[in-house]
């Protein structure tokens, strides 16, 4: 089996899953696809290197990761977390749900990433370190502080449901 | 959040792999003809100094020179006073690297040296660098003791690592190459700064020579061994500024490296696994 066979057959495997993953950070099914398609592109590149790691999926998790967040950095003018969801279209109807998801996409980027790799991938702490390439110390104070507002957030929510 | 995302409805994934698959092959097509092309241009500047050198050999006048000015041509003015003098003393000779015996220290953190390496290149074909070279190459400059613990970068980075046991205990070097966009030749003198960063125990001395062409090498003196993701064992310091300052100062570092030594790196290091923190 080729090199390219061994990442045809890994990328069929896993591409769902990484795009399960893209979307959850960027909440949009379009740019989740074009993000896995560039994370994978390069994964494909640097393939000979990669299959040596021990952790194949973490490896493409960690480059979709970068990709992600490259794509924000490049993208400055684009939607940005806001500490509040008081947007219009919320107010004006309150049968829309504020879901996890949506929660989610109030933290900034890097924290909605430790989010979704410690509780949706259950990556431990030091997993979610080492893709992040963070310190332990940040992954887990950024992570605590990251649930508080969650929190907050969706207990407001259920305030304004059932009060 | 799963039940979340059970309720969305994904559009089909489509032929993403395939995409993947086509868009790696470009960019690999597209760095084949980029390394191709730079190699084309280096053989064509090459040749065509040649043959100006052949043309212009008869017409130089001959003008017998003192004695006493017979020693190697002085280094280029990119370095200060410490740098020409020390050109001008530097013997040439192949894979050497003459460097002031001891460069002058100061109390600034960051010190810069221009320093003669000898040779402008070795002769004979060459490769595109890998880490098996690189790994290769460092084995040979470090000073005496026992290596381990040989690594590359988890990317595609020229991005190495080897720890050296001069009997104390263990040290850990990393070292990387690059090249920025310059032009022109290479030149006989890198100039080396030396930085020490003390809060930062992968870099506790970080050596940067930079040559004239682009080229920048760079080892990092560790006061710390590799880590588990969350800490770093404590470490030696196996190499002196000036130790280090030589490493990166060899001209034999680039981009492009011996076809040999490329060769032998493969056979010796092409296995090396992959480094973390």
């Amino acid at each position: 089996m080729t090199d390219e066979d061994q990442f045809v057959e890994f990328a069929n495997a896993h591409a769902e899953r990484l795009r399960t993953t893209a979307f959850m950070l960027c909440r949009d099914w379009h740019l989740a696809q074009d993000l896995t398609q560039n994370a994978l592109t390069k994964l494909f590149l640097s393939w000979r290197r990669a299959a040596q790691s021990d952790n194949l999926m973490a490896y493409a998790q960690k480059i979709l990761l970068r990709v992600f967040l490259d794509h924000r950095r490049r993208r400055s003018s684009s939607e940005s977390a806001s500490a509040m969801l008081h947007e219009p279209a919320y107010r004006e109807s309150p049968e829309l749900r504020l879901t996890m998801l949506e929660a989610l996409a109030c933290l900034p980027e890097r924290d909605r990433a430790i989010v979704i790799l410690r509780y949706f991938e259950d990556y431990s702490v030091e997993r979610v370190a080492d893709v992040l390439e963070l310190p332990v110390s940040v992954v887990k104070s950024q992570t605590r502080r990251s649930l508080t507002k969650l929190r907050e957030l969706l207990a407001e929510e259920q305030l304004a449901l059932f009060g | 959040m799963r039940a979340e995302l059970n309720s969305e409805r994904p559009p089909p994934l489509g032929d993403v792999v395939g995409a993947a698959v086509r868009a790696g092959r470009r960019t690999r097509r597209r760095r084949r003809i980029g390394v191709a092309g730079a190699g084309a241009a280096g053989v064509l500047v090459i040749l065509l100094s040649g043959s100006l050198a052949a043309h212009s050999e008869p017409r130089r006048p001959v003008v017998a020179e003192p004695a006493d000015q017979s020693g190697p041509l002085p280094a280029p003015p990119t370095g200060g006073p410490l740098g020409r003098a020390a050109a001008q003393k530097a013997p040439v000779s192949p894979g050497s690297v003459p460097i002031t015996a001891t460069p002058p220290t100061t109390r600034s953190p960051e010190r810069n040296l221009a320093i003669p390496s000898g040779t402008d290149s070795a002769a004979g074909p060459r490769k595109k660098a890998t880490t098996g070279a690189m790994l290769h190459l460092l084995t040979q400059l470090l000073p005496p003791g026992r290596t381990s613990h040989a690594a590359v970068s988890s990317n595609e980075d020229l991005y190495v690592q080897m720890y050296l046991d001069r009997g104390a205990g263990p040290g850990m070097v990393r070292m990387m190459l690059g090249k920025l966009p310059a032009d022109g030749p290479r030149g006989t003198t890198p100039n080396v700064s030396v930085s020490q960063v003390p809060d930062n125990c992968l870099q506790s001395t970080v050596v940067v020579a930079r040559w004239a062409d682009g080229t920048a090498v760079q080892v990092d003196v560790a006061s710390c061994l590799a880590g588990d993701g969350r800490t770093n064992p404590p470490g030696r310091v196996v190499l002196s500024p000036d130790e280090a300052a030589r490493i990166a100062a060899d001209p034999r570092w680039g981009v492009t490296m011996d076809a040999d030594l490329i060769k032998q790196g493969e056979a010796r290091f092409g296995g090396a696994p992959v480094f973390t923190s």
